[in-house]
């Protein structure tokens, strides 16, 4: 089943509505933005959370707190809202307030309102009801839709979150020097530090990191920052939006792959820190160029499909190897950020319009790739282990930024490409 | 149903996904979101569920608008394509049960599309009905529906009906008495309605000279198929030496089948003889420190119920607090076990707790003293069980062992 005319194509898809699953059957399909908006809530320190749904959304979720890595003082409350048969027919708004009230009463100071498919569904309005019921507590109540209908994946679940606790950072005139990094935690080690953070740090430039494990007080005292250095595609919203109240400029790094471009990202941020970039990553720079005048020759009029990726974003990878002669066919695309439009006006401009499909069954859907005939797929999919087409395994390279990451990506690409008698080697690619 | 601060309980619709998933040569499909199934799903195979092909349609913001549901039949054919399982479950899901999708209709326009396809809408989905009662309804539903005419079997065989993904230990339990019966009558399953049963299983369930009921909710289904094949049935659960005796003795009374002496005096004796060491430690410590002899036990009311009895007459438990986990269930004896009594119960640092993972987690107890849901582990289903005379065994072991990490 090679079929995908029930896909569209990039240029003609505004919103998560025009993409389509590539083989019909989900097996076992993303999980819901409301999983992981609970697992991030779970993790921020004195967070609670309020999910309000079905017995499925409240059960199957509860994995998450009880797995939460704070003690029970900093775990903050995690309680779920279930509707029943009445309320689902007549709006559950008394039941909402009681609870949050309950939850205040408890000791709640931020509570997440996590408002699944059902309670989307049937309209009620909670950020009215959030407006009413805001003056009578104490804790800051933030809403956070989650229907997973207007969904493909989990990913909304972790930025609209993060969106919402924007609503805590207080308005500051004084900008400080600190550097907010977006998207990565102090203690991280399982992903080196990124050669420009490492050079903020060596300039003693206080950096305040907003991921997951970060505290509520980070998250207030954050619009008092110089700059934010975006590293997550999750932050980017809030990152946008906080440029937009709070006056902090942002510089997206997790979607920054050309080499010029990258030395023109790290000269801003040294500009505003007052470092100097160019002649620190000079060697870095110079071979990232080196790597992607290789690749160039290798890439032309190839192309490839974009697997799953995990929190890597499709279209401004696409943008990046486009550039390099290596074309998207089909995407598999599990969001549709606000900052999307952008990139799809780019590729578009680039000649590229590939077509956008979700994959939800790993096997059916390796079946249609394979046949296809990509020359190249990157991500993880049914056929990881095939040669035709090879494989270039990226989604690891979430939270890498620079040329590093532009250089293990290159690499990993060259390398899984099939080559002709001929074609050089010449080192790394 | 409102406001949890721990585990609500289960829906109907995740009674009757539980009760599906493990029946081989079928596939399951939730037309709705498909956040449910991935959940589910994972849930399923932590729990030890292997068997049926569990698939959802997904549902977009258009198809909810414009009533479309092309995604399942998108799927069905997808799966005729693929798999051609010759019955398919249509699960309910929560939006569509809102936006009043009919899954009888729909499975009456699949049956037309593809005749060679059983295709069974699953009736558990409204927002009222509770876990239990999705078992119960999808027990039944099944015992009505999938048998097909049949002569009972030549030589003697039984069905039992109720074990289920949402009984903790539900494939060794079912094992064990499975065991038992083969020993004591020598007799064989023909159907272990659902956990490890095809459809072929199913349909020749009214072959089987007897049904053991092993949990309240399959006893609609055993009235119905006493009712079209005359096949009588016990519901009980077997807990302990005297427990399982008894148990063995109403079959015997209800079959017409001798039990074989031999097997059940061995089995008695083995069984006694194992829990003589165990008995005098628990009994000595419990007598030394009475202010440690209370048992408090949380989970379905029979597995409650039949544990509580057999501690309390077989190890001198002075006495045993019982909880059960469904609201619809709960009476003065055994009251349910919400968010309250869970806290309590945790709190308590003195006897003994046997309950979920969840609970034991909130007490800091020892996760072996499990016998519900939820919990957070992988299982399987070559653990030990706690019905029986091997249950009799496990149980006390786990009390012993209790007072060794524990309490000394």
């Amino acid at each position: 089943m090679t079929d995908i005319r029930h896909l569209k194509r990039l240029a003609a898809v505004q919103s998560m509505n025009g993409v389509g699953p590539l083989t019909p059957a989900a097996f076992p399909g993303n999980h819901c933005p409301m999983h992981t908006a609970l697992g991030l809530g779970t993790r921020i320190k004195n967070v609670s959370t309020l999910v309000v749904g079905t017995a499925e959304c409240g059960y199957y979720s509860r994995n998450l707190p009880l797995a939460s890595p704070f003690p029970e003082r900093e775990q903050g409350l995690h309680w779920t809202y279930v509707l029943d048969g009445r309320e689902v027919v007549f709006g559950f708004r008394d039941g909402l307030i009681s609870a949050v009230k309950e939850m205040d009463a408890a000791g709640a100071k931020v509570i997440l309102l996590l408002i699944t498919c059902v309670p989307e569904l049937i309209g009620e309005d909670i950020e009215s009801v959030r407006r009413e019921i805001q003056p009578q507590i104490s804790a800051r109540l933030l809403y956070i839709p989650l229907g997973n209908f207007k969904y493909g994946s989990y990913q909304p679940g972790y930025w609209q979150t993060l969106l919402a606790m924007g609503k805590l950072i207080k308005k500051t005139a004084r900008k400080t020097g600190t550097v907010n990094i977006l998207g990565r935690s102090p203690g991280e080690d399982h992903i080196p530090r990124p050669e420009l953070i490492a050079l903020l740090a060596r300039h003693h430039i206080p950096l305040r990191f907003i991921a997951p494990d970060a505290s509520i007080e980070d998250f207030a005292a954050a619009g008092g920052a110089r700059m934010n250095l975006v590293l997550s595609p999750f932050l980017e919203p809030l990152a946008e939006w906080m440029r937009e109240e709070h006056g902090v400029p942002f510089f997206s790094l997790h979607s920054v792959y050309d080499a010029d471009e990258i030395r023109g990202a790290y000269r801003s941020v040294g500009e505003l820190a007052a470092i100097e970039t160019d002649i620190v990553f000079q060697e870095a720079y110079r071979q990232a160029k080196k790597l992607q005048e290789a690749a160039k020759s290798l890439f032309g009029g190839k192309c490839y499909i974009g697997a799953n990726i995990g929190a890597i974003q499709p279209f401004p990878l696409a943008a990046y190897l486009s550039g390099l002669g290596l074309s998207p066919v089909m995407l598999n695309t599990e969001d549709f950020y606000p900052s999307d439009k952008a990139w799809k006006d780019r590729l578009v401009r680039q000649n590229e319009n590939p077509v956008l499909c979700l994959l939800l069954n790993e096997q059916a859907d390796g079946a249609v790739i394979k046949e296809l005939g990509a020359d190249v797929i990157l991500g993880d999919w049914g056929g990881r282990a095939e040669t035709a087409p090879p494989t270039a395994q990226i989604m690891d390279l979430y939270g890498y930024i620079g040329y590093e990451r532009t250089a293990a990506l290159l690499n990993r690409i060259v390398a899984a490409l099939p080559r002709k008698e001929g074609d050089s080697h010449n080192g790394t690619v | 149903m409102g406001l949890y601060k721990t585990a609500p309980p289960l829906s109907g619709r995740m009674g009757a996904l539980w009760s599906l998933a493990s029946v081989r040569d079928a596939a399951v499909i939730e037309f709705g979101c498909m956040g449910h199934m991935v959940y589910g799903r994972t849930f399923l195979h932590r729990m030890g569920v292997h068997g049926g092909h569990l698939y959802s349609t997904h549902l977009g913001e258009t198809d909810i608008a414009m009533g479309d549901t092309s995604r399942l039949f998108k799927t069905v054919r997808y799966l005729m394509d693929e798999e051609r399982p010759n019955t398919i479950f249509l699960l309910p899901s929560s939006v569509p049960e809102i936006i009043g999708v009919d899954l009888d209709a729909l499975s009456r326009e699949l049956s037309a599309q593809f005749p060679e396809t059983r295709f069974f809408p699953v009736s558990a989905g409204g927002f009222g009905l509770r876990g239990h009662q999705g078992v119960e309804q999808t027990l039944l539903q099944l015992a009505g529906k999938l048998p097909k005419d049949s002569d009972k079997t030549q030589t003697p065989t039984f069905n039992i009906i109720g074990s289920c993904a949402d009984m903790f230990r539900f494939g060794p339990d079912a094992a064990e008495l499975s065991r038992l019966m083969e020993g004591a009558f020598h007799v064989k399953p023909l159907c272990v309605m659902t956990s490890d049963a095809g459809v072929a299983e199913l349909e020749r369930m009214g072959g089987a000279h007897m049904n053991l009921v092993i949990r309240r909710e399959g006893e609609a289904a055993a009235q119905a198929l006493q009712k079209r094949f005359g096949t009588p049935y016990l519901s009980a659960r077997p807990y302990g030496i005297q427990g399982t005796g008894d148990w063995l003795r109403k079959i015997e009374s209800l079959c017409g089948i001798g039990i074989d002496g031999v097997f059940l005096e061995k089995e008695t004796a083995k069984t006694v003889e194992e829990l003589l060491p165990l008995r005098a430690i628990l009994q000595r410590f419990l007598r030394a420190h009475p202010e440690e002899s209370a048992l408090t036990l949380a989970g379905h009311t029979d597995v409650v119920s039949g544990i509580a009895d057999f501690a309390e007459a077989e190890f001198g438990f002075r006495q045993c607090r019982r909880y059960c986990d469904c609201p619809d269930t709960q009476t003065s004896d055994m009251p349910y076990l919400g968010d309250k009594e869970k806290r309590a119960a945790a709190d308590e640092t003195r006897g003994f707790l046997m309950g979920s993972g969840e609970l034991l987690r909130m007490a800091k107890r020892d996760g072996r003293m499990q016998i519900a849901y939820p919990d957070d582990m992988w299982r399987h289903n070559y653990e030990p069980p706690f019905a029986g005379f091997r249950g009799a065994v496990h149980l006390a072991s786990l009390w012993v062992n209790e007072v060794f990490s524990s309490k000394l």
